[in-house]
């Protein structure tokens, strides 16, 4: 149990180093819109940007069968498959905040990657709210039909006549 | 057994559900005064239609006194039209007829748009009255269908069903009962219309959604930006939820056009999907994407 402890720590730091780099990332960029480099560095590879030399990580919650219970940490880049958790707390004009980071490794690459929000001031909420819309995954689509629905909300359903015209219009400048 | 109702009205479909059991007469009363109330709100304020008070107004300036109904409609435009420095205004309308989105949808636009004039170089409103300096074509898009949305829920309401659902093209409004405590909504992807982005649990409040998917010709999408004479691109698609679907369905078009932050004054949730597909959603959301 020591031994994960110390573990924990210096994943810990490195996550801290994680999202310090992507806040700073999210700052200079200074719109929302732009996120779409974060997500891709982040999502692509766990060597992305800030490098951050993670030598242990955190312990795995959840491990695929047939691997040990300790993970090992001998290559920097190679890394148990596996779902790690870790907080880290760092100290904001506001006081003391908390971030906590899940990511999931396979063959070495982030596959999935959910942050929970833990701040205490207005403030950091803001960025850290920043933070977690930059850094998430992009949105896909599931079937329809894969889920149970009441109602489906989205664009309206055009009007009478006007998918008409529109086919006619185009069929004209065909012609 | 509930009762199910569906019809088309202002170039939309309807689908209501009573999930109280009601007698066949009641049942054939409250649709029939359903249909009344929306025939009268689309004689007001229809541009797709001559006879319209909105067309003698694009007609024949100067003063005229609104139907009581006017009051919520256009108070709540005039905020807006604040908040968002112009960008949502009832004034759009001739911009939307140029662009080709016009009675006949001709969906041809003018070699040249003009921006939407100034409210306050053509109105002058002070419930009931509204002055027009000049005609002018008023278009109550933004939030006139979730208006009448909720003018639908009330005579429902008022006849002593307790738990429905007003569905008009994925604008909807839910009152939860025993029979229906609450329902599952699907965001629609705006891509692919066979799939949705996300869902939302919905237990008494409005949910609207709005996406440039649809009513969409040339560069154009229902819409448009009155002082660019452009359709917004950076988002694909938005949702809110709020108490009422007239405000839902006005703050979604809001949306377009200003950050949530400026809109804060009002109690809403919302969801976004830009344009990169990538998300972002208030606190209180009633539901999530899936990423």
């Amino acid at each position: 149990m020591k031994t994960y402890g110390t573990k924990l720590v210096v994943s810990v730091v490195a996550f801290i180093a994680v999202v310090g780099g992507i806040f700073a990332y999210i700052a200079n960029q200074g719109n929302e819109e732009s996120s779409e480099p974060i997500s891709d560095e982040t999502a692509s590879s766990a060597s992305a940007q800030p490098t951050v030399d993670v030598t242990s990580p955190a312990t795995p919650v959840t491990a695929p069968s047939g691997s040990s219970n300790a993970p090992t940490s001998s290559v920097a880049s190679k890394y148990k498959d596996g779902t790690y958790q870790a907080t880290g707390t760092y100290e904001s004009p506001g006081g003391s905040e908390s971030i906590g980071v899940s990511l999931t490794l396979k063959s070495g690459v982030v596959t999935a990657a959910t942050v929970t929000r833990g701040a205490n001031d207005s403030w950091s909420e803001r960025y850290q709210s920043m933070f977690i819309s930059g850094y998430k995954a992009y949105v896909v689509g599931k079937n329809i039909d894969t889920i149970n629905l009441d109602r489906v909300s989205g664009s309206s359903l055009t009007p009478k006549g006007f998918n008409a015209a529109l086919t006619q219009i185009k069929s004209e400048a065909k012609a | 057994m509930a009762s199910h109702f569906e019809f088309e009205a202002i170039g939309t479909h309807w689908k209501i559900d009573i999930f109280d059991r009601i007698p066949k007469e009641r049942e054939h009363a409250l649709l029939a005064a359903i249909h009344a109330r929306i025939a009268e709100f689309d004689k007001a304020y229809s541009r797709f239609r001559d006879d319209s008070l909105v067309s003698e107004m694009a007609r024949k300036g100067g003063e005229y006194r609104l139907p009581d109904d006017a009051k919520q409609m256009l108070d709540l435009y005039k905020e807006l039209y604040d908040i968002t420095d112009g960008l949502v205004t009832p004034l759009v309308g001739q911009v939307l007829v140029d662009a080709g989105y016009d009675a006949k949808y001709s969906l041809t636009p003018k070699s040249s748009i003009a921006p939407a004039k100034r409210w306050e170089d053509v109105l002058e409103y002070e419930f009931p009255m509204l002055r027009l300096k000049e005609p002018a074509l008023l278009d109550f898009g933004a939030l006139g269908k979730g208006y009448l949305i909720d003018i639908v829920a009330g005579i429902i309401r008022d006849s002593g069903v307790a738990g429905y659902l007003v569905d008009a093209g994925g604008d909807i409004a839910f009152r939860n009962s025993i029979e229906k405590p609450m329902i599952q909504v699907g965001l629609e992807d705006p891509q692919d219309m066979k799939k949705i982005v996300g869902a939302a649990r919905i237990s008494g409040e409005s949910i609207c959604g709005s996406a440039g998917n649809r009513r969409a010709w040339n560069k154009f999408h229902h819409i448009m930006n009155p002082k660019t004479v452009e359709s917004p691109k950076h988002i694909l698609g938005l949702w809110t939820v709020a108490d009422t679907t007239l405000l839902a369905d006005g703050l979604s078009t809001a949306l377009f056009f200003v950050g949530p932050e400026k809109l804060a004054k009002y109690r809403f949730e919302f969801a976004i999907l830009f344009s990169d597909r990538s998300a972002t959603q208030s606190k209180g959301f009633p539901g999530n994407f899936f990423v």
